[in-house]
């Protein structure tokens, strides 16, 4: 039977091509916008954190209002910062292998001659404390890690585009100003973590001043103890913590990442789209509302106004 | 016979229309991001599910067109 079909082809060779393109378009326009939409909906991933089993946040949802006046749920990104006394706490609940707090800051790097140091296809350098090193993981490759708060140890891909070696002087931008860093070591994240991000980790004392961050952690990254499962341990962290906090699963870890600015929002992009009603609506405060445009042709065909005029 | 054309027509028409569709989702990911529509850093990423809907839809309105 199908070979019939094929024989016939021959003869309606316009209007099967024409056919297959309609059902080539038709297609290709139902699988891009579902591709789409599947990227919108589609969890952060693990991000920066690829070696946690979980992490703690400090819960976003904020409710608005108060008593009978609560109006709804309001997620803030990113979410608020987290005492730095929690991470012990989260270190002492049962399952935790190493609780590590993580900070990450904007740190603007300058090498040796003043250059910019960047990676292609990065677009950002976050600043951390050394213990974050643990959580993508970055290995030392070169060097030992920071001592004190002159050192850093930086990113391989920052250390190879900008030529630079153990033992040269930084400069390192961060919210507490610019300073100057002997490089103590250099880390590579074996094709983990975030490729959009490079890092610059300084000593785990420095790291908060640095940041301006004093007694304050972004999150908690959590790695279990042997033998306990990363669902057992999210429940056991949930139970443990109240729900001050929020426990992240490794498949949505970026979105407690400061330095992933991106990945929170990602969460609600569909539901919500911050920037459509400022862009593309025309705000109401700048144009004459419609039930004022009416009143006022009312008004102005009418004299003297009727009663219902402007209602 | 009809319906062994349709068939040809659909799986044709369905496997180059799924291959077309990872450039075609990138610029409007682009267009997305910017019109400030899709914070930035969104792109389209390969998923499976997609594709499997849209070959089947193709293929549903290719036999029941026939």
């Amino acid at each position: 039977m199908l070979a019939v079909a094929v024989r016939t082809v021959r003869w309606r060779l316009v209007s099967f091509a024409g056919a297959i393109v309609a059902v080539a378009l038709g297609v290709s326009l139902v699988a891009a916008t579902g591709l789409l939409m599947a990227s919108a909906l589609a969890a952060s991933g693990a991000g920066r954190f690829a070696a946690v089993d979980a992490v703690v946040q400090a819960n976003p949802a904020i409710t608005v209002g108060q008593g009978d006046a609560a109006g709804g749920v309001a997620t803030v990104s990113p979410p608020p910062r987290l005492p730095a006394g929690l991470v012990a706490r989260v270190g002492a609940v049962r399952g935790v292998g190493r609780a590590v707090g993580d900070l990450a800051f904007p740190a603007v790097a300058f090498g040796p001659r003043g250059r910019l140091l960047s990676v292609p296809g990065a677009d950002r350098t976050e600043g951390h404390g050394w213990a974050s090193a643990q959580l993508t993981p970055y290995v030392l490759v070169a060097g030992r890690p920071p001592a004190g708060a002159g050192e850093v140890v930086i990113d391989a891909r920052l250390a190879r585009h900008g030529r630079v070696q153990v033992g040269a002087r930084l400069i390192v931008v961060v919210p507490a100003g610019p300073r100057e860093f002997r490089v103590s070591g250099i880390a590579v994240a074996q094709d983990q973590g975030d490729r959009t991000q490079t890092a610059v980790f300084f000593s785990d004392v420095a790291a908060p001043l640095l940041a301006r961050t004093a007694g304050q952690v972004n999150a908690v990254g959590v790695i279990a103890a042997p033998g306990v499962s990363p669902d057992t341990l999210r429940a056991m962290l949930s139970a443990g913590l109240g729900s001050g906090v929020q426990v992240l699963d490794r498949g949505h870890a970026a979105a407690a990442d400061a330095g992933d600015p991106w990945a929170a929002q990602r969460a609600d992009l569909l539901a919500r789209p911050p920037s459509w009603r400022s862009s593309w609506w025309p705000a109401r405060s700048r144009s004459p509302s419609p039930s004022a445009a009416a009143s006022w042709l009312c008004c102005a065909r009418s004299a003297p106004p009727r009663g219902s005029c402007g209602g | 016979m009809i319906a062994g054309e349709a068939l040809v027509i659909a799986v044709i028409g369905g496997a180059v229309g799924c291959l077309a569709s990872l450039p075609l989702a990138a610029p409007i990911a682009g267009g997305l991001v910017g019109h400030g529509a899709a914070p930035e850093g969104f792109h389209a990423s390969g998923n499976p599910v997609p594709f499997a809907i849209a070959f089947a839809a193709g293929l549903f309105i290719a036999e029941v067109r026939q």
